[in-house]
C-alpha cells in the first residue's frame, strides 16, 4: 500500500495570532510555522503502518509557497520516504482553497499510483475541514473521516470513527481517504539521525501552473477580525461588598 | 530532552549506530570465514564498529576512513573502550576523501598487497542515503573492484538510492545487488530510525 499524506503548512499553535491592520487575514510574517497537527497524526499513522509492513512507501504531499519545504523536511525527518511539493507563488499560498487543494492531490494520484490518501481532519488556519470529502468525492474513492483508530485488514480499512454519539466502525475499500482525528495517536519527534538522513530524501517540486491546476479563489474574504475583548473586571473588598456589588446589578434578588 | 539544534558538532553520524552498520556488523560476526585473514577499507567507517568486529575476527590489516575527522576520534575511543588498542599496528586511520584523491591510490594498493583477491574486503554501513553521492560511490567502487577484486559488502535498511527502481536503473554504472543477510531491527533502533524494521547485507557486483 502506497500512502500519499497532505501536510499543510501553517501558523504554529502555539502562536498567539494577530489580524493585520487592514482586516484582509492574518499576519503570518516572521512568525513561527509547523505541520498543520491534524496532518502530523495522519502522517504518523502513515508511518505507523509502514513499520508494521502494511504500507510500502508513505509519500508526503504540500501545496503552497516555498517554504512548504520546511514542513515537508520535518515530514521526511518523521519517516516519510518522499515528497512532492505543489509550489505555488507566496501571493497565491494565501489564497489557496481547499478544492484546489484536491484538484492538486488528483494530479497526483494520476501520476502515480496511489492506495491511500491520509489527511489531518480539519487545518488549525482555516478550520475548513474540506479537503477530505472532497478529494473522496473528486475520485469517487471512499471516505474514512475522523479516524480514531485504523486496522489495515488486506485490501479494505477498517476504521474507527469518533461521531457526537460515540464511535462508529466502518470498513473501507481500498483505495481510500483517511483523515485523523486527535486521538488516533501520538505524533513522534524528529530526532536528530532522522533529520540528518531525511536531508538527502527525494523531493519532487512541480509548479501548480505546470500541472495545470487553476487557483482562481471561489471564495471573497470580507473581513478578518479578532474575537471582541472581554470587558476588564472589578475587584470588591469583602463578601458583604460582593453581595452589594451582585444587587445593585440585578443579577441576585434583593 | 535537548532538541536536535543544540547539537554543537555539524552532522555528527559517527554518533549513531546506523542500522545499516549493525546489520554489517553482525553479518561480519557472524562470517568468521569471511574475516578471517582480511585487509579491509571501512569506507565512511562513522563511530567504526564494523572495523571493530573485523579486528576481533582475525582481520590482517584495517583502514578506517571517514572523512569526518570526529568519526576517526569515535573509533579510536570505541576501539579503546572495548580493549582492541593492542590492535594498532594493524589499523589505519585516515580522513582522506578516497572518492576524490587520487594519491590515496597507493594506500589502497598497500592495504591490499599480498592478500587474497577473495580476502579483500571493502565495507559500506548505511552509506546509501543520496542517490547522487551513491552515484558517484558507485563509479569508484567499479574501479576498485575492477582493479583489485574486491569483495564488496553493504549494510542497509532499504533506503531509496538502493531500492527504487528508477534510481537504480538511471545510476552511471550498472551492477548486482546479492542479498546475503537480513536481520529484523531490535524495537528501540526503529524507535529511533523511524520507517525501519530490518536491515541487510549485499553484495555489490560490477
Amino acid at each position: 500500500m502506497r500512502v500519499l499524506v497532505g501536510v499543510k503548512r501553517v501558523v504554529d499553535y502555539a502562536v498567539k495570532v494577530r489580524v493585520k491592520p487592514d482586516k484582509t487575514g492574518v499576519i503570518t510574517e516572521g512568525v513561527q510555522h509547523s505541520i498543520n497537527p491534524f496532518d502530523e497524526i495522519a502522517l504518523e499513522e502513515a508511518v505507523k503502518l509502514k513499520e508494521k509492513k502494511a504500507a510500502t512507501e508513505v509519500v508526503a504531499f504540500s501545496m503552497g509557497g516555498p517554504k512548504c519545504q520546511e514542513v515537508l523536511r520535518t515530514a521526511l525527518a518523521k519517516g516519510a520516504d518522499k515528497a512532492i511539493h505543489i509550489e505555488v507563488p507566496d501571493a497565491d499560498a494565501s489564497k489557496l482553497e481547499p478544492l484546489h487543494v484536491a484538484r492538486a492531490l488528483k494530479k497526483i494520484i494520476e501520476n502515480d499510483k496511489f492506495d491511500a490518501v491520509f489527511l489531518g481532519k480539519q487545518a488549525i488556519d482555516d478550520d475548513a475541514n474540506q479537503t477530505g470529502s472532497l478529494i473522496a468525492g473528486i475520485l469517487d474513492w471512499p471516505q474514512a473521516l475522523y479516524a480514531s483508530k485504523v486496522e489495515p485488514d488486506g485490501k479494505y480499512l477498517k476504521v474507527t470513527r469518533e461521531i457526537d454519539g460515540g464511535l462508529d466502525t466502518i470498513k473501507v475499500s481500498l483505495p481510500a481517504v483517511l483523515s485523523a482525528d486527535l486521538r488516533l495517536n501520538e505524533p513522534r519527534y524528529a530526532t536528530l539521525p532522522n533529520i540528518m538522513k531525511a536531508k538527502k530524501k527525494p523531493l519532487e517540486k512541480k509548479s501548480a501552473k505546470d500541472l495545470g491546476i487553476d487557483v482562481t479563489p471561489q471564495t471573497k474574504v470580507l473581513e478578518v477580525s479578532e474575537p471582541p475583548v472581554r470587558q476588564a473586571g472589578g475587584f470588591v473588598d469583602d463578601v458583604s461588598a460582593l453581595i452589594t456589588k451582585l444587587k445593585e446589578k440585578g443579577f441576585i434578588k434583593a | 530532552m535537548a532538541t536536535p539544534d543544540a547539537c554543537p558538532l555539524v552532522d555528527p553520524y559517527w554518533a549513531f549506530y546506523w542500522p545499516g552498520g549493525q546489520s554489517l556488523t553482525r553479518f561480519l560476526l557472524d562470517h568468521e570465514n569471511i574475516v578471517r585473514g582480511s585487509a579491509v577499507l571501512d569506507f565512511g567507517s562513522g563511530c567504526g564498529v564494523s572495523s571493530m568486529a573485523c579486528l576481533s575476527h582475525g582481520s590482517r590489516r584495517v583502514v578506517i576512513n571517514d572523512i569526518d575527522r570526529n568519526a576517526l576520534l569515535a573509533s579510536k575511543l570505541n576501539l579503546r573502550l572495548n580493549g582492541m588498542e593492542w590492535n594498532s599496528s594493524k589499523i589505519r586511520y585516515t580522513n582522506a576523501n578516497l572518492l576524490e584523491s587520487e594519491d590515496t591510490h597507493y594506500m589502497i594498493q598497500d592495504l591490499y598487497k599480498d592478500v587474497p583477491v577473495s580476502s579483500r574486503l571493502l565495507l559500506l554501513g548505511d552509506m546509501f542515503y543520496d542517490s547522487d553521492f551513491a552515484d558517484t560511490v558507485f563509479r569508484w567502487l567499479k574501479r576498485l573492484q575492477s582493479e583489485f577484486g574486491v569483495r564488496i559488502l553493504v549494510g542497509d535498511p532499504d533506503r531509496h538510492p538502493l531500492t527504487e527502481k528508477k534510481l537504480l536503473h538511471g545510476y552511471t554504472t550498472g551492477f548486482s545487488k546479492n542479498l546475503l543477510a537480513s536481520y529484523a531491527l531490535p524495537g528501540y533502533v526503529t524507535r529511533e530510525h523511524y520507517g525501519f524494521t530490518s536491515a541487510h547485507v549485499y553484495q555489490i557486483e560490477f
